[in-house]
């Protein structure tokens, strides 16, 4: 593993706990809602697709096709999962982030 | 009240066709599911709200995938074969018109003027050019004309610094292409302003455009080569 797989950027954070908050039922427009709601990101859908084809890669998450539905226009939805690697990650990201903050106080005019 | 079952609300045509166009086709049928489903959901509250989403949707992540399309090696491998090829082809038959061409006739009033000024690419764009090419082939006496010592070393200095360079500084086949672009089209580049800054006679724009054109000549293939290496190898 090279040192800038190690770490996840802030996005792949973002999805892979939007996949995590989502359980079994995370796919695509789930995924593009829950970071619209929660955390006010309106992304594009692709973003989200192109930043979990990268995971999938590298073996942080899985996923499979599921059933289609008639408001889909009969498509179907692609499920996906975080796997252990994965939380591994976000753990180790989290650990990281946690020790970053440690001591740190910001000025409460700039985050205003 | 507007019935908004899936029958008379429908996500904008032109940007579902874009999306076909843009997005691999074994991810296009979950993505486009995912848009429709939301887009419905929306629909519900302002249509043309939607539909203003549903474009704005399209268009970012039919962006973000052209952008990674662009990036891809499978398109830079073809592009590197095509553009090389052409070239190749292009770049033989100018030093061809070139050794054996006795006239302008047919071609544009200025085109002696560009000719002068070392702008030999140029001819591409004349009609006469492609007209004459039978004829300049006819006069082909021997391949003697494709062998010029100067260039034979220019080029095999440039071959071995770009190698040098792909082994040692760089790493990513698109840098790799860059590179490949100067080494064959900088002297090129460099003859033109040469021609330009001594303002040479007629005469004497012939053996520093053949100089020139040589060098790109020995170097297209073998650059397309390394890079193509530089490809496989990722």
């Amino acid at each position: 593993m090279t040192d800038k797989e190690k770490f996840l950027g802030e996005f792949e954070q973002m999805v892979l706990l939007a996949l995590l908050r989502l359980g079994s039922g995370a796919y695509g427009a789930m995924i593009r809602q829950l970071l619209h709601e929660q955390v006010n990101r309106n992304v594009a859908i692709g973003a989200i697709y192109s930043t979990l084809d990268r995971l999938e890669k590298k073996g942080m998450v899985c996923s499979q096709l599921g059933e289609s539905t008639p408001e889909r226009g009969g498509r179907a939805k692609r499920y996906f999962e975080v796997s252990a690697s994965g939380q591994k990650a976000l753990n180790r990201s989290r650990n990281a982030t946690t020790i970053m903050w440690e001591g740190v106080t910001l000025d409460p005019s700039a985050t205003q | 009240m507007v019935n908004l079952n899936k029958h008379s609300v429908s996500p904008p045509a032109i940007a579902v066709k874009l999306l076909h166009w843009c997005l691999p086709k074994q991810s296009c049928e979950y993505m486009l599911g995912d848009l429709e489903e939301e887009f419905y959901l929306r629909s519900k509250r302002n249509i043309n709200g939607a539909k203003y989403w549903f474009w704005q949707q399209a268009i970012t992540t039919s962006g973000v995938y052209l952008k990674q399309n662009i990036a891809s090696m499978v398109l830079l491998k073809a592009a590197t074969v095509i553009l090389s090829l052409l070239l190749f082809i292009v770049v033989f038959q100018l030093i061809v018109w070139l050794h054996n061409a006795d006239s302008l006739d047919g071609f544009s009033p200025f085109f002696f003027d560009t000719l002068i000024s070392g702008k030999i690419h140029m001819a591409i764009f004349e009609s006469a050019f492609w007209q004459q090419l039978p004829q300049t082939w006819s006069k082909i006496g021997g391949w003697s004309f494709l062998f010029d010592k100067l260039s034979l070393v220019f080029s095999f200095f440039s071959c071995c610094l770009f190698v040098y360079l792909e082994r040692c500084k760089i790493n990513s086949a698109h840098q790799l292409a860059l590179l490949g672009c100067i080494v064959v089209f900088i002297p090129y580049i460099i003859g033109i302003g040469y021609i330009n800054f001594y303002a040479f006679q007629a005469k004497m724009v012939g053996p520093v455009l053949s100089f020139t054109l040589l060098n790109a000549f020995y170097l297209i293939l073998p650059v397309a080569y390394m890079l193509l290496r530089k490809i496989q190898r990722g």
